[in-house]
């Protein structure tokens, strides 16, 4: 659960400002390795899954 | 600022403040142009994955993490009532309003009715398991079955 409040925060905490924006592909990967989700079920450009 | 800016910001505004999806008249009245550019703004928003619309391609579906429609992912801010798209994002409905709450759900599993308290740091520790069934890369494939 800790795990997914981090995500919740990264993804949402500033959707309600101007300059807010969803994290790109390579943020996206950053965030998940820092909270141990990693290989390529996680990474949002892996093409493993057709 | 920009429309697609104005735009994003009315809708989100207005999700926030009433829990309820505004309508493409009623986000076009706040930003101050017309429908047809409103709707322009909001293909926009679509590209960039801040926002999900009904197959009529005006009606709000999701600006995630808020529900346009009903869902088992219940919020309760401030005594005010939110739909969540999923578990993350009912996580995420407290961290985008910055305000404590109270999630209701239920368990996929065992279909167990769930209900967490979301302080201003996050949940209190528990067993709870979080599942992502669909691969990062397959998520807006179809991001209302994700």
């Amino acid at each position: 659960m800790n795990q997914l409040w981090t995500l919740a925060t990264t993804w949402y905490s500033t959707r309600l400002q101007e300059n807010s924006r969803r994290p790109q592909a390579d943020e996206m990967r950053s965030i998940f390795a820092d909270l141990g989700l990693e290989g390529d079920f996680w990474d949002p450009q892996s093409d493993t899954f057709g | 600022m920009s429309l697609d800016t104005q735009t994003k910001l009315a809708i989100y505004r207005c999700f926030a403040e009433t829990g309820q999806r505004p309508s493409l008249e009623a986000v076009a009245e706040t930003v101050g142009s017309d429908v047809s550019s409103v709707r322009e703004a909001y293909v926009s928003l679509r590209a960039e994955r801040v926002l999900v619309l009904e197959p009529d391609g005006e009606s709000i579906r999701m600006a995630p993490p808020f529900s346009g429609v009903p869902t088992q992912h219940v919020v309760i801010v401030d005594e005010r009532k939110y739909f969540a798209n999923c578990a993350w994002d009912s996580f995420g409905i407290p961290a985008t309003l910055h305000r404590p709450g109270r999630v209701h759900s239920r368990c996929e599993q065992s279909g167990e009715p769930l209900s967490l308290e979301i302080g201003l740091e996050g949940p209190p520790p528990c067993s709870w398991l979080f599942h992502c069934l669909v691969p990062a890369a397959k998520w807006w494939d179809d991001i209302v079955f994700t």
